[in-house]
C-alpha cells in the first residue's frame, strides 16, 4: 500500500499534535543562554574588581619599598601576560570567560606599578586620571544611549584608521628605542606633545562608543552568552588604554 | 580634593551601571545606517533563526 492509498483508506490523522507543520519547523534550542546588557555590565564590574585587586598589590609593594625595581618584574610580567591573554581572547572568543578575567588580573599588576611611579613623581595624579577616565566613559555612554553620537560605517572607519595610526607610531617608537632614539613628540612636554596626547585621548575615548554599540547590538540580537565576557574585555582594553593616555597627558601638563 | 574626586568616581560608577542597563533610545536603535557587528559563525546552508522570533 502506497502513501496515497493509505491516506484514502485511513484518512488524515485528527490528532492536533500531527499537523502538516509538525516536522517541517526547524529545531531551535530556546534554552541556550543569550547575551544581555545586565550580564555584560556585571562582567565589566568583575573585571574592574580583579584589576583593582592586583593593581593595589603592586601599588602597595612600590610604596612599602620605595624601590621601582621591586615592582618592575611584576609590571613587565603583567604586561606580557596581558598581551598574551588579549591575543588569546581576540582569536578565540569562546575562551573569553577564562582569558578575559586573566587579562584583567595581569593588566592590574602592570597598572598598579605604573600608577605608583607616576604618583611618586606627581602627587594626586592617579585619582585625577581615574576620575577623568570614568567621567569620559559616563559622558560617552550617556551620548550613546540618548542617540547624540550615532556610530556608522564612516565613524568606525575613522576610528579604526586613527587607532591603527597611533599603533604604528608607537611601534616605530618602540623599534627606534632599541637604537637609543625615539619619536620625540610622544613624550614631549611642549605644545605639540600635548596636542598629540589630546588627539590620542580623543581617539581612545571614541573607541568606547564602538564598544557600547557592540554590546548593545549583541544583547539586542541575542548573541551567545560567552560574548558577554568578550564585550567586557573589549571595554576593559579601551578603558585601560584611555587611563594610561590620560595619565601621560596629565603628567605632561604638570611638568 | 582627593576625597571629593573619590566620591565623584563612586557616583559616576553607580550612574554608569544603571545607564548601561537601560536600552538605548529609538533614535539610536531605529537607524538604517547601524553598524553590522560579527557575533559568531553562520553555518552554510542553514537558515539563521532568531530565538526572539520563535513562538513558544
Amino acid at each position: 500500500m502506497n502513501s496515497k492509498q493509505a491516506l484514502q483508506t485511513f484518512g488524515r490523522s485528527g490528532n492536533p499534535m500531527f499537523s502538516d507543520k509538525t516536522f517541517s519547523e526547524k529545531i531551535v534550542d530556546v534554552r541556550a543562554e543569550r547575551m544581555t546588557l545586565q550580564g555584560t555590565v556585571n562582567k565589566v564590574g568583575i573585571s574592574l574588581i580583579l584589576l583593582i585587586l592586583t593593581a593595589s598589590y603592586t601599588w602597595n609593594l612600590y610604596f612599602s619599598t620605595n624601590d621601582p625595581s621591586s615592582v618592575s618584574g611584576l609590571m613587565i610580567g603583567g604586561m606580557i601576560a596581558g598581551f598574551v591573554f588579549a591575543l588569546a581572547t581576540i582569536f578565540k572568543r569562546t575562551w573569553a570567560p577564562i582569558t578575559a578575567p586573566l587579562y584583567a588580573l595581569s593588566k592590574g599588576l602592570a597598572l598598579g606599578g605604573i600608577s605608583a611611579m607616576y604618583e611618586a613623581q606627581f602627587d594626586g595624579i592617579t585619582i585625577q586620571a581615574v576620575s577623568l577616565t570614568f567621567a569620559t566613559m559616563f559622558g560617552l555612554l550617556f551620548a550613546y544611549k540618548t542617540g547624540i553620537i550615532k556610530p556608522d560605517e564612516n565613524f568606525r572607519l575613522m576610528i579604526f584608521a586613527g587607532t591603527f595610526a597611533i599603533f604604528a607610531v608607537y611601534m616605530v617608537n618602540l623599534i627606534m628605542s632599541f637604537f637609543g632614539t625615539g619619536i620625540s613628540i610622544i613624550n614631549s612636554t611642549g605644545p605639540w606633545g600635548i596636542v598629540f596626547s589630546l588627539v590620542v585621548v580623543a581617539i581612545a575615548a571614541l573607541n568606547l562608543v564602538l564598544d557600547f554599540d557592540y554590546i548593545e547590538q549583541g544583547a539586542e540580537q541575542g548573541a551567545p552568552k560567552y560574548l558577554e565576557w568578550y564585550g567586557a574585555f573589549s571595554l576593559m582594553v579601551t578603558l585601560i588604554w584611555l587611563y594610561l593616555e590620560i595619565l601621560r597627558l596629565l603628567s605632561k601638563l604638570r611638568r | 580634593m582627593e576625597i571629593v574626586l573619590l566620591i565623584l568616581v563612586a557616583i559616576m560608577l553607580v550612574a554608569s551601571y544603571f545607564l548601561f542597563n537601560i536600552r538605548a533610545s529609538k533614535k539610536q536603535t531605529n537607524r538604517e545606517n547601524r553598524l553590522n557587528w560579527y557575533y559568531g559563525k553562520k553555518k552554510k546552508g542553514k537558515a539563521v533563526v532568531n530565538v526572539q522570533d520563535v513562538d513558544i
